[in-house]
């Protein structure tokens, strides 16, 4: 019960802050320097595709240690095998307690970061609402581009950022890696 | 102090919108046995749909066009009314909050890799349904006020 309670916390609190940054980017991108809305938005969706990538890869690859991260999944998770020793099938000899330490912190920084304040940060909702009316408008190249860019650079900047957050994973294998 | 009152609807929106996709999202690994991106699939559709709902509500409200593409940004919370205050709450703060881009990127890196059928129903049928639902909500939302 403490643990959902802090859970919860942290996400509202990245909630919070997430969509008071995504009215700050939309600010600064459409009444500031001029931008149109559509790119504005698909600027704050990219940009947080592409964060939600590092600090994914980062946090699988640093704190889950039983084996079981979806991370595995993409090839390039490989990086790990030789870096890191608990990956990629988790590490018997890790203390309980050092599981359960890790445990905690991966749901910690992932409810503040990802649920809370990138999930926040980018939307789909004002996204489809736009499509809606940019079509409404008859502005339908710029509804085909909100729509096809968004997706198409979103998927390949989550695929840039889970490169580089598996990068950012520090090394704790180096001696075995010597012999 | 306006502009203040427009910010803390954003925080406030945006911190419900997050525990509610949270929520969601555990109820669907704790009650269905259905793929994990299923359930952001469905939060975007449903938040999709109270946006249209709200903004067409908040605009028929303020006497203004439903199509008028008016993102709520911070300049309109100048002139605070409670249409604006309104915008803040439902519109960037929950429906904003509750929907996410960035692990539906997420969610479709991992079924490029594994599973490329799901892959192309995800985008599509996310992309279709929710646009039709802000359409749909943004019909009903007009006819509110």
């Amino acid at each position: 019960m403490m643990r959902l309670i802090a859970v919860l916390t942290c996400i509202s609190i990245g909630g919070g802050f997430g969509a008071l940054a995504r009215e700050g980017t939309m600010n600064l991108m459409h009444v500031i320097i001029g931008l149109p809305v559509f790119v504005s938005l698909g600027i704050v969706n990219v940009l947080g595709s592409f964060l939600i990538g590092i600090v994914f890869g980062f946090l699988e690859g640093h704190y889950r240690r039983d084996g079981q991260s979806r991370l595995k999944q993409v090839p390039h998770s490989k990086h790990l095998n030789n870096h890191v020793k608990w990956w990629p099938d988790g590490d018997p000899t890790i203390s309980a307690v050092d599981i359960l330490r890790t445990e905690v912190s991966l749901q910690t920084a992932s409810a503040l970061l990802i649920t809370g304040f990138l999930g926040a940060y980018t939307t789909f909702s004002a996204f489809c609402l736009l499509t809606v009316q940019l079509i409404h408008a008859d502005q339908i190249i710029d509804a085909v581009i909100s729509v096809v860019g968004s997706i198409s650079l979103g998927l390949l900047v989550v695929w840039i950022g889970l490169h580089l957050g598996v990068r950012l994973v520090p090394k704790t294998k180096s001696e075995s890696l010597a012999s | 102090m306006t502009f203040v009152a427009g910010m803390l609807m954003v925080i406030l929106g945006g911190a419900a919108g997050a525990i509610l996709r949270y929520l969601s999202q555990e109820a669907g690994t704790r009650w269905t046995n259905l793929p994990g991106w299923t359930a952001i699939f469905a939060v975007n559709i449903v938040g999709s749909f109270f946006i249209g709902l709200s903004f067409g509500w908040l605009q028929a409200l303020g006497h203004l066009d439903l199509h008028d593409i008016h993102l709520s940004t911070m300049q309109h919370y100048q002139d605070s009314n409670s249409v604006n205050l309104g915008m803040g709450l439902f519109v960037t703060g929950i429906c904003g909050g509750f929907t996410t881009f960035s692990t539906f990127s997420l969610d479709n890196i991992f079924l490029a890799y594994t599973k490329r059928w799901q892959l192309a129903f995800n985008i599509i049928m996310s992309v279709l349904f929710a646009t039709l639902a802000a359409w749909g909500g943004l019909s009903i939302g007009g006819t509110f006020a």
